[in-house]
């Protein structure tokens, strides 16, 4: 076996450039399907990572999410809030309210829509990732203060908004007590363009004792499912209707995003494989070649005693050889190519990114690689095994 | 220039095995890159034709249209509707009262919109798309009617409603509680989804009776048809102006013209289309590796020949464009089987996705596709054979001849 490896090894380094050429073929497509996946991996994580923090909540919303996105379908009232704290195995229910507001800042008013809830709650759903840039988080007492996202003090009105400025929400006036970085992305929609207050100020600002959004922590993060049919169940038949209401653990909303993850990465993962299809060609071509070049050397190592079968292996080895340095090139170049792209890609959308690099991954690249190398090998050398000694020693 | 041809040919016949497989490495790569653009035309075909029946339609909500908004601002008056309709250049403006109301039906309960309109209005919102559901019980024409000036309490409901929320069907003369009152249906909608899929879960009844019994005065969108598609983004700007001053607010209104929905569609795909083909032009870099490995063994399998050609006369010059027309006839070849490929992948695969998810979208063969595939295929194979050939002509001819 060893002399076998060294003969191969010997064949390869004979015709480099051919070698090297079809090495490279094998290494650029299982470079571009490492890559893809590590860089969508990468994707993923960045976006489920922040979610992930917050596995044990449920959002219980008024409304259904269908087609074409959110339906609202009313609101909860303070009985819903109530029997939702006596659920068994929820830690925490905080209620949150949301209206368009007219906001006016030095003579100029526009819409804007004001979001008010618990301050610990709120707190640690929106200031923990996005982070304020000037001023403090709202306290409970903050009677007359409010907490504005990037956009609201820097687009929407002509002139720039800071901290401790005024502003007229709904014929109230309120001081800005902080001001929100830009949010990421993912917390863009979120935050950015929207007022912040206290629950019980935004109640008497909004003039509503609705509830819009309930968000509902559990001890037990299995029990998430269990509780949030629960919920659906309980406020469903306050409301005296089917369908009233949508409880979603963050649990589901990840495995949402992950089928859609693993559908992308599928395609992009195909299409892809493309390259690969062409590289198996690429192989086999250089191997016929290579069988045909050694037509004689064949004859000789037949008609001084080599069975088929060493010969078949001696090519095949050859070709798994091959596609095995294709496999490992083409490994290190996906994951350098990877870790290129998700800087490129992160940067370009705005959200912090690096390539996840499975061993998952690498294992399967080399496997597919190896299995491309022995398929596409296995047709010359099967040839190559086949001929017959007389005729093939004659060749010239 | 005829004895090149046919040395060229000669060539590539006499290895036979080897030239196939180089065509078929161009060939699934060029086939790739054509499958994928037709295919994302289709695509992109399919999304747009809706929307095309609609170009001259200018939306006009109270609520800022981007991702996440929450809703709307507030509601619009008749005041503003008729602001709307004194602009220049606007054919027809309409106003829909939409609210969302507890609907029964034997028992059951849901909430949906219900859209309070003009009955003569309805022709310039639903244009030629919305249409009544064809084929009653009776096989012909329509079922039902369409809402008229004079209804009481009657309403014409989308398709979802009808056969999707409630457990038994709706029907044309059944009857539905909306917030207490009994409304007659008086006809069925058929089924719209993609663009128009929000018709499909409303209930339609006339503005008379959204205002009277469902105690409904606010217009929720106001729906515009503007005479030239051209002047669309001017108009929606003004209409935007008015209605803001009206209130007295900024950024109260978004008026969306359908063409910049277009637009933005059509820059996603344009999108969604370069990284594809991106990464299906990897498999041509891998395609090219091959031919210039098949290019480097031809040349130096006929180094001998070279060398004589040389010793009786050949120029430098003769030897590159021989081995260059070599590979441009073997990637020609390949592109031309590529987009015969292509073409078939791309039919194949739309055939794929409307058996699988039910969508129909058509691949469109555009010819400049099938031109450009067959001259990147060349491009690509004379690229990739310019090393080996230059290596031939090069040669000296004393060394090549004396070459065995």
């Amino acid at each position: 076996m060893r002399d076998k490896f060294l003969m191969a090894y010997r064949s390869i380094r004979e015709r480099r450039a051919r070698s090297i050429l079809t090495v490279l073929g094998i290494a650029v497509g299982i470079a571009a399907i490492v890559s893809l996946m590590s860089v969508g991996y990468g994707m993923e994580e960045a976006i489920t990572g922040e979610l992930t923090k917050m596995a044990d909540m449920i959002s219980v919303m008024p409304g259904e999410i269908s087609g074409h996105g959110y339906v609202e379908k009313g609101s909860f009232t303070d009985r819903d809030v109530n029997d939702l704290q006596r659920i068994g195995g929820i830690k925490d229910v905080s209620a949150m309210t949301y209206d368009a507001a007219e906001v006016e800042y030095r003579n100029e008013r526009t819409p804007i829509f004001v979001l008010g809830g618990d301050t610990k709650e709120l707190g640690s759903f929106y200031v923990e990732p996005v982070g304020l840039k000037e001023g403090r988080w709202l306290r409970e007492n903050d009677y007359k203060g409010c907490v504005i996202g990037d956009r609201v003090a820097n687009d929407f009105f002509d002139e720039v908004i800071h901290v401790n400025d005024k502003l007229v929400i709904n014929g109230e006036k309120f001081i800005v007590v902080g001001i929100f970085e830009k949010a990421s992305t993912l917390y863009a929609a979120d935050v950015d363009p929207h007022i912040f207050l206290t629950l019980r100020t935004s109640k008497e600002v909004l003039q509503t004792d609705e509830v819009k959004y309930i968000m509902v922590r559990v001890y037990n993060i299995a029990d998430a499912e269990e509780i949030a049919e629960e919920i659906e169940e309980a406020i469903n038949d306050n409301h005296g209707l089917d369908d009233f209401t949508n409880a979603m653990t963050m649990g589901s909303a990840l495995e949402l995003i992950g089928t859609v993850f693993n559908i992308i990465r599928g395609v992009l993962v195909s299409i892809a494989a493309i390259a690969l299809v062409v590289a198996s060609i690429g192989i086999m071509n250089t191997m016929l070649m290579s069988v045909m070049e050694r037509t004689h050397e064949i004859g000789v190592m037949k008609a001084i005693g080599a069975k088929s079968r060493d010969v078949l292996t001696l090519f095949l080895l050859e070709s798994s050889l091959v596609s095995f340095v294709g496999g490992v090139t083409g490994c290190s170049l996906g994951v350098v190519v990877a870790k290129v792209m998700s800087l490129g890609a992160g940067t370009a959308i705005g959200i912090e990114m690096t390539a996840v690099v499975k061993p998952m991954v690498l294992f399967g690249g080399m496997t597919v690689a190896m299995v491309v190398g022995v398929l596409s090998g296995f047709y010359p050398a099967r040839k190559a095994s086949k001929m017959s000694p007389v005729e093939a020693v004659r060749y010239e | 220039m005829g004895d090149v041809f046919s040395l060229v040919y000669r060539n590539i016949r006499e290895r036979k095995g080897r030239s196939v497989l180089t065509i078929l490495g161009i060939t699934v790569g060029i086939g790739a890159v054509i499958a994928l653009i037709s295919i994302g035309y289709g695509m992109q075909e399919s999304i747009t034709a809706e929307l095309i029946e609609m170009a001259d339609v200018i939306m006009v909500t109270p609520m800022s249209m981007e991702f996440g908004s929450f809703g709307a601002f507030g509601s619009f008056t008749d005041r503003d509707l008729e602001a709307v309709k004194r602009i220049g250049g606007v054919k027809e403006a309409v106003a829909m009262r939409g609210v969302t109301e507890d609907i029964e039906y034997r028992g059951e309960t849901f909430r949906v919109e219900v859209v309070g309109i003009e009955p003569r209005d309805m022709g310039a919102v639903f244009g030629e798309t919305v249409k009544l559901e064809e084929g009653g019980d009776d096989g012909g024409g329509t079922t039902g009617r369409e809402l008229r000036d004079n209804d009481h309490k009657a309403c014409e409901i989308g398709y979802s409603i009808a056969y999707d929320y409630f457990s038994d069907e709706i029907g044309v003369n059944d009857r539905l509680t909306i917030n207490g009152s009994k409304f007659r249906v008086v006809g069925v909608l058929e089924k719209q989804g993609g663009f128009r899929s929000d018709v499909d879960s409303q209930i339609y009844v006339t503005t008379r009776d959204a205002m009277t019994i469902l105690d409904n005065d606010d217009i929720s969108i106001i729906f515009v048809r503007v005479r030239n598609i051209a002047d669309a983004e001017e108009i929606a700007a003004e209409i935007e102006e008015r209605i803001d001053d009206n209130h007295k607010l900024d950024d109260f209104t978004s008026a969306m013209t359908m063409g910049s929905a277009v637009e933005q569609l059509e820059f996603i795909f344009g999108t969604i289309q370069v990284v594809l083909l991106a990464i299906t032009s990897i498999s041509l870099i891998v395609a090219s590796l091959v031919i210039m490995n098949t290019m480097l063994m031809s040349v130096m399998e006929r180094t001998h020949e070279i060398g004589v050609m040389k010793a009786i006369g050949a120029k430098n010059r003769n030897i590159l464009s021989l081995f260059l027309l070599e590979v441009g006839v073997v990637s020609a070849i390949g592109g031309v089987f590529g987009c015969i490929f292509g073409v078939i992948g791309a039919h194949a695969m739309s055939f794929g996705l409307q058996t699988a998810l039910d969508v129909e979208i058509a691949a469109i063969v555009k010819p400049e596709v099938l031109l450009g595939g067959v001259a990147v295929a060349m491009l690509v194979g004379v690229l990739s054979g310019l090393y080996p050939a230059r290596k031939a002509s090069k040669m000296s001819p004393v060394e090549a001849v004396r070459y065995e």
